[in-house]
């Protein structure tokens, strides 16, 4: 029980510290400093992982914490398997699952990661005719990205 | 009280219908698009192409979550049956949409491997539409049960046959993704998919025919079905109904009209998706063994 104890109160904690963030920009909207001060917006910096932290805490505490049961009273965990599927079966699945969300969580990290070193526009640029239901990008587009290609 | 006042079991077989039919033509001519990206000649032709779908796509591709939901919610019996016995094809599909779905956003984020979210696309396109041919050809042969469960092997859909509509989705896809991409482009760039149009509309009549010759002896009760009195005439009309439709393809293919081969593209794959559904005996049970 130690892992839906502390799973649960991880993501009712961060919950506490979003609404603190939010209570705090809006204190500082209202004194006019919202976007000078320095401590504030480090703080949203630090905090930006939370919200998935969050998340794979409560999953955790659901999960681990309806055990034995899928169903509550209902339907127990080992009655709930497929009897057609093999173990096998599944550690293939789950392995095709994991190494595509390697790949796609590593290009995405990356991605993410250039996109922040290069920063925010140094000018206000022309504002884009907004291309097939897609407005502009709110960043910088790439310097290896030709101007104008969109995908 | 006890009885509901309106029967569940015939308005959940339309909506699980329906979702199916709209996510076969919605997301049926997204992945279409995808199948022919590859051929597009240059990487202009490419943007234009992927930009036809990108405000869309996601969309089409939401009917899905809705026919896997109103099977589980609706018909929960079928769906342990359906699901382990196609286990492999929906996981590599889903897998390939993946591929497909990022490949929107991070080819145009990530310039020094666009090759690589250009492969993505297409690649996760055409497995992902051969993976529900497959699962489609599993479905019309059936799967061996014992008592509520599915008994069979995790691999027994991979039969010949389930490879062949696997094949023949894949072409009516691609039918669907010329069609749109007609309608969406002018110039050189839509002389390429009438011509794609073209090849896609071959590609869909062979299947066809290999399959509608095929499915009475993969299956004989179908057979039972379509050649006994007095279902034999009803079911006389659907291939030449299907016939005309193509000639009238053909043809808007090869003369300027730009939205008629889209529609022609629909109304050939729903002269095959209603009597697939209806005319095989499927309702009211969507399973049988």
């Amino acid at each position: 029980m130690i892992v839906p104890f502390f799973g649960f109160r991880i993501m009712v904690g961060i919950a506490v510290v979003m609404l603190g963030v939010v209570v705090a920009s809006l204190w500082l909207r209202w004194r006019g400093e919202l976007f000078d001060a320095r401590w504030f917006l480090w703080c949203c910096t630090l905090a930006s992982p939370l919200g998935f932290v969050a998340v794979l805490a409560g999953w955790a505490t659901t999960e681990v914490g309806r055990q034995p049961w899928t169903v509550y009273g209902l339907l127990r965990t080992a009655d709930s398997v497929s009897p057609s599927l093999t173990g096998l079966d599944v550690a293939v699945s789950l392995a095709g699952y994991c190494v595509v969300y390697l790949v796609m969580f590593s290009a995405g990290l990356v991605l993410m990661a250039r996109i922040v070193r290069l920063g925010l526009a140094e000018e206000a640029t022309e504002p884009e005719p907004i291309e097939s239901g897609r407005p502009a990008l709110p960043v910088q587009a790439l310097p290896s990205t030709e101007a104008g290609q969109r995908p | 009280m006890s009885q509901p006042i309106i029967d569940l079991v015939p308005a959940w077989t339309l909506v699980l219908g329906v979702g199916v039919f709209l996510y076969v033509l919605l997301d049926g001519f997204d992945l279409g698009v995808g199948i022919l990206y590859r051929f597009a000649p240059d990487r202009d032709s490419r943007n234009l192409v992927m930009n036809s779908i990108a405000p869309i796509w996601d969309g089409n591709e939401t009917w899905l979550v809705l026919g896997g939901l109103a099977l589980m919610g609706a018909f929960p019996l079928a769906f342990a049956i359906i699901m382990p016995a196609v286990y492999f094809p929906i996981a590599i599909m889903l897998l390939a949409l993946v591929f497909r779905g990022v490949a929107f956003e991070f080819r145009y984020r990530d310039a020094q491997h666009r090759t690589f979210w250009d492969y993505a696309f297409n690649y996760g396109s055409i497995i992902g539409a051969f993976m529900q041919g497959i699962v489609l050809g599993a479905f019309i042969q059936g799967f061996q049960t014992e008592g509520r469960h599915f008994a069979g092997g995790s691999f027994d859909c991979f039969t010949p046959f389930s490879l062949l509509t696997g094949v023949a989705l894949v072409f009516g896809y691609s039918l669907l993704g010329a069609g749109w991409l007609i309608l969406k482009t002018e110039g050189a760039l839509q002389d390429w998919a009438r011509a794609l149009g073209r090849w896609s509309l071959i590609g869909v009549l062979i299947g066809i025919a290999a399959v509608s010759l095929w499915t009475p002896f993969a299956k004989p009760q179908i057979a039972e079905r379509w050649f006994s009195w007095p279902h034999i005439v009803i079911f006389a009309p659907v291939p030449i109904v299907t016939a005309l439709i193509a000639y009238w393809e053909w043809r808007s293919l090869n003369n300027r009209s730009e939205a008629a081969p889209f529609i022609g593209a629909i109304s050939e794959l729903r002269s095959r998706f209603s009597p697939a559904c209806a005319g095989n005996g499927y309702f009211p049970s969507p399973v049988f063994g």
